[in-house]
């Protein structure tokens, strides 16, 4: 079935291709699948030597702090023992504390959730709105999370900084057990608030379209860029009336570090479960509606022929999308790039085939954020953990334009 | 199967059109079945007057709404000349927020014009500067806001022009003039220029428009030669290559710049860099005018001069190319003329998105969709919207500079841009 | 005026021609139908008319000229083209769109349209019969209109062939039957139509010569009643078909195709 979309070409003769091969080697797995299928393994993979490998590396050799002979390879080799002692413990028994291996692990695993979300949704969000430059911030989602945060600083925190829930602080497996709902409310207003803030942003754009009678994806679209737009900026006045202000005081320092942070709280379980599921529930309703979601590329009439009614199906993909990139970025704060360039390599890599993009696009993403993280918390150490939302950023676009440029010029359909 | 002619159109002409057939086509109907032959040919053709008659009460229509417009523009600038400085100095920040009763405006402006003569031709003795020093108030401080008022009108126009050129090329409305990453360009001018001189900066005038059109030129160049090289053995321009390269482009400079700023300078570089970078006071010395003058010049120049072929863009490429229109020549003139529009708006005035998607719409769903018309539309509508934040954005008071005017504008625009979603949504679909 | 094809190859690449020795001719006051199943090469000859393929052998010639070496300008002067698919982002009015016809042909830079321009165009509106939809914004009119406005616009290139890619291909039926009308209209004018149809019965009603293509075979070049025969048919659609002959009752004999089902192919 050929789909006539000028923006996700379709690669008819690769596809031929491939069905020939899966034909001829008898019942081999698809190679898309097996791509599929390597890219786990490779996740697997990069989760244990993540673990296991030293963190701080690059900033022991620089900064020299306490060896007498540098950063050498003996120290390396027994950080990387100790490291794998600690990770068979915590396999085996128990073991308690914040920079502990269960909640490293816990992290990791969050992290990767996170990667895999943020692709899903952007390559739902391009394959619905039939765009190329979507991603999930397109919707003004990222703003109202961080809009949410500025109001969270503005009314919950105490002048002198208090009250918030950094990764300094003591969140901990045990504390979180025994009283979940406090925990939850001290540790997780500010996730509760950016969640609002998002939700508040949404309702504005479905409002303002169900005001000018459309729900045409291009307006959507716009409508979500200008609300964005006006989100970020009433977010910067804010932040500049309290860096006006008083430059060093704890709210300024506070705006300035929550507008770029991301993964900056300790996560537990709870976060595990609050990521996980609605992770796990939009992917099964994604694929689910596969099928139906490809023939929107068709015209109106023939989709609603196929018995395919778009308005409401858009809805709810769309919602549950935006739902789940609400929660991403509230919890983990602002990561971008990964929902806009993710799908597009997993497109180059499977297809616009959703029954193959979407299982890649989730595992690209997983894997894309979490050896980002891990290469820059081993290289960069601990101060700069919060920023690896914007170096994955840049560190991203760099290496896209970079291989972009320096790759043939030749290959038009790439980037569509 | 006869044919009945030698090749040209061989219409009898017969009767002229009567002035009620005339009102007929004005009003849309159709004209009566006896105005035809028997196989459906018609039995006349306008005469040249009978169609200037046609098209005069157009571009009267048009007229019009020009001419409302530009009352509506010369009672805002009036209005804009309100808000001055302090009483009788010329310090253009300080108290900002004084006002002048519209007399004592009139009588600066009268003041003004009568030294300008008095100074110019020596017919008579001009007053002295400390006679208006203690008896006009306000003296001083009508140049810098009638400074600021012109630089507002003229980005108006430009981001207006630049929003109109790219909906016209890429049929696409995510795609906004800021999408080539120019506007990302200025940003990292403006950042190094602060980075490296720290609080001396916002006094460096003419190395700021070095460093940012120098970066958002080679921003532009950048993408240009990036999107060719890519493109392939197609089309010489890939448009949608260009996009994706100036969109990851600006979203990594626009994260270079964010992490260095909110980071790496202090805080009262920071300041600095914002205060400078949104334009929350307008620079309206002589470089300053030079430069947006000169860029507003060879951007706007091509555009009105190609003002009809750019209709153009609307056709299909085959039948473009049938009918000798080279419309690679006009997407690739129309790109680079708004980018260069972005980047001297961006200069001078700060980032201002809104404008250049809304304007756009308002000016095709009131003065029509004919590329000369909206041209015409874009430069009334966009001054009256951009002049009337600016007022707004000046009036609100505010800690440090004040607001940016990008919220101002974005926080104003919004029930206009619901309500022109409203009325033109089919245009998109 | 006339358009002469003679011997030519037609395809993308030269060594895997799509058609080969094309012969067929328009003059001004005919039409000339092009007939045949699909992908056996009509559009990719209409293109290499325009310009838009190159030309692989044989001749193109207007009144003996090789319009393969013709600039753009000139040849927009002679052939108009309407294609089958029209698509404008903007709600442009009816007689903005039909202005485009005029827009190429501009001597001055700025392409500004003269009296004699608007002229032309209104003219153009008028012999379509669409003069009362000049201020409508094109997306409000039905599709039968819009092609309507499409050959006014061809129109306004003031050309002496028209070429039309499929024109009644999705319009119904009534619709149909009035392009149809038109295209005689516009031959009895003086104007010479080179139409792309998918419909035999058209070549009949319009009194034209048909220039049949077929996928293995030799193309056929003729009159409408020499060329349209159950063989032919056979030969190009792989359908039997019955020809029908009856006179109207303003006494004008008319041949139409009758498919006829059932039975072997």
């Amino acid at each position: 079935m050929a789909m006539s979309n000028e923006n996700i070409q379709l690669l008819d003769e690769e596809d031929e291709n491939l069905f020939a091969q899966a034909r001829d080697a008898g019942h081999k797995l698809d190679p898309r699948a097996q791509k599929i299928f390597v890219l786990v393994v490779v996740l697997l993979a990069v989760y244990f030597v993540g673990l296991i490998i030293p963190k701080d590396m690059l900033n022991s050799a620089l900064h020299n702090a306490g060896y007498a002979s540098g950063y050498s390879f003996a120290w390396f080799l027994q950080d990387l023992q100790e490291n794998v002692n600690g990770l068979v413990a915590v396999l085996t028994g128990n073991d308690n504390g914040p920079k502990s291996y269960a909640s490293l692990m816990i992290r990791y695993v969050v992290i990767a959730l996170s990667g895999a979300g943020l692709a899903v949704c952007g390559a739902v969000y391009q394959g619905t709105f039939k765009n190329a430059l979507v991603s999930p911030s397109t919707l003004g989602v990222m703003s109202g999370a961080t809009l949410g945060m500025m109001v969270w600083v503005v009314f919950f925190v105490n002048d002198d900084g208090s009250n918030v829930a950094w990764l300094g602080s003591n969140a901990s497996n045990a504390a979180a057990a025994q009283d979940p709902f406090g925990y939850l409310m001290s540790s997780y207003s500010l996730a509760i608030l950016s969640f609002v803030g998002c939700l508040l942003i949404v309702s504005l754009v479905l409002l303002v379209m169900r005001l000018a009678g459309g729900m045409s994806g291009i307006m959507m679209i716009i409508t979500g860029q200008v609300i964005g737009g006006i989100t970020g900026a009433i977010s910067n006045t804010i932040r500049y009336y309290y860096v006006a202000g008083n430059p060093y005081g704890p709210k300024a320092q506070l705006l300035t570090d929550l507008a770029i942070a991301s993964f900056y709280r300790q996560f537990t379980w709870i976060d595990l479960i609050a990521l996980g599921v609605p992770l796990i529930a939009t992917f099964a309703v994604v694929m689910h509606f596969r099928q139906r979601m490809m023939a929107l590329s068709l015209s109106a009439e023939e989709t609603r022929a196929l018995g395919v009614d778009t308005k409401r199906m858009r809805i709810i993909v769309v919602g549950l999308c935006t739902l789940l990139t609400a929660i991403i970025v509230s919890f983990c704060g602002t990561v971008g790039f990964v929902g806009f360039l993710v799908p597009h390599l997993a497109r180059r890599l499977v297809g616009p085939n959703f029954t193959y993009l979407l299982p890649m696009a989730t595992v690209m993403g997983a894997v894309f954020v979490l050896t980002a993280y891990i290469l820059m918390s081993a290289t960069l150490g601990p101060d700069y953990e919060t920023m690896v939302g914007m170096f994955i950023s840049i560190g991203g676009a760099t290496v896209f334009l970079v291989t972009a440029l320096s790759g043939k010029g030749g290959s038009r359909g790439q980037f569509q | 199967m006869a044919s009945s002619s030698n090749g040209k159109k061989g219409l009898a002409v017969g009767l002229q059109y009567s002035a009620a057939d005339i009102a007929r086509l004005r009003n849309g109907q159709e004209l009566p079945a006896q105005a035809r032959h028997g196989n459906g040919a018609v039995r006349h053709l306008l005469t040249l007057k009978q169609t200037n008659a046609l098209y005069r009460a157009e571009s009267d229509a048009t007229a019009k709404r020009v001419a409302v417009c530009v009352v509506v523009l010369l009672v805002l600038v009036f209005f804009s000349l309100c808000p001055m400085g302090a009483a009788g100095e010329y310090y253009p920040y300080a108290s900002r927020y004084a006002f002048y009763t519209p007399w004592e405006v009139a009588q600066c402006l009268y003041m003004h014009a009568y030294n300008a003569i008095a100074e110019s031709t020596h017919l008579f003795e001009p007053h002295s500067k400390t006679w208006l020093l203690a008896n006009v108030p306000g003296y001083w401080a009508i140049p810098h806001r009638a400074g600021v008022v012109g630089i507002t009108l003229v980005c108006a126009v430009l981001l207006a022009t630049a929003g109109m050129l790219y909906q016209n090329v890429f049929k696409n409305p995510i795609a906004g003039p800021g999408m080539l990453g120019v506007g990302s360009g200025v940003s990292l001018g403006m950042m190094l220029l602060v980075y490296l001189n720290g609080a001396a900066a916002p006094a460096m005038i003419t190395q700021r428009y070095l460093y940012c059109y120098g970066f958002g030129a080679a921003i532009l160049i950048f993408v240009i030669i990036a999107g060719r090289k890519l493109s392939g053995k197609g089309k010489p321009f890939d448009i949608v290559t260009m996009l994706l390269i100036g969109s990851i482009l600006s979203q990594l400079l626009g994260f270079i710049v964010s992490y260095v700023t909110l980071f790496v300078m202090s805080e009262e570089d920071y300041l600095t860099f914002y205060n400078l970078s949104q334009m929350l006071t307008v620079d309206t010395s002589l470089v300053s005018w030079m430069s947006l003058g000169f860029a507003a010049t060879i951007s706007l120049l091509p555009i009105y001069l190609l003002r009809y072929k750019m209709n153009g863009l609307a056709l299909d490429d085959v039948e473009a190319r049938l009918m000798g229109l080279s419309l690679t020549k006009l997407r690739g003139i129309s790109l680079v003329c708004g980018a260069i529009m972005i980047l001297a708006a961006q200069v001078h005035t700060g980032m201002v998105g809104l404008v250049s998607l809304l304007v756009p719409f308002l000016s095709r769903s009131t003065f029509g969709c004919e590329f000369s018309k909206q041209f015409t539309g874009n430069v009334c509508l966009g001054t009256i919207l951009l002049l009337i934040c600016r007022d707004i954005t000046d009036m609100i008071p505010f800690v440090g500079e004040g607001i940016a005017i990008s919220s101002v504008v974005s926080v104003v625009l919004m029930p206009l841009f619901v309500l022109v979603m409203a009325k033109s949504l089919r245009g998109w679909e | 005026m006339k358009l002469i094809v003679r011997d030519a190859l037609i395809g993308y690449d030269r060594d895997k021609p799509i058609q080969k020795y094309v012969n067929f001719s328009v003059s001004s006051g005919e039409v000339c139908c092009i007939l045949g199943p699909n992908g056996c090469g009509k559009t990719t000859l209409v293109k290499t008319i325009l310009g838009m393929n190159p030309l692989f052998g044989g001749s193109i010639t207007i009144d003996g000229e090789d319009i393969t070496k013709w600039s753009a300008q000139k040849l927009s002067s002679c052939v108009a083209y309407v294609a089958q698919h029209h698509n404008q982002p903007f709600p442009y009015q009816v007689k903005d769109v039909v202005m485009l016809g005029r827009v190429g042909k501009s001597k001055s830079m700025s392409g500004k349209p003269t009296k004699k321009d608007y002229n032309i165009v209104e003219n153009a509106m008028e012999e379509m019969g669409i003069s009362h939809l000049r201020d409508k914004p094109y997306m409000d009119i039905s599709g039968g209109e819009l092609q309507m406005v499409m050959f006014a616009r061809a129109l306004a290139q003031e050309p002496r062939i028209l070429i039309m890619d499929e024109p009644t291909a999705a319009l119904d039926y009534g619709n149909a039957v009035r392009i149809i009308e038109k295209v005689r209209q516009l031959r009895e004018t003086g104007y010479g139509v080179l139409m792309i149809t998918h419909n035999p019965d058209h070549a009949f009603m319009t009194g034209a010569n048909v220039a049949l293509f077929m996928r293995n075979k030799p193309m056929r070049f003729g009159t409408a009643y020499d060329v349209i025969t159950r063989e032919n048919i056979q030969d190009a659609y792989g359908i039997n078909v019955k020809l029908v002959e009856f006179t109207h009752d303003n006494q004008e004999i008319m041949r139409t195709c009758a498919p006829e089902f059932g039975g072997t192919r």
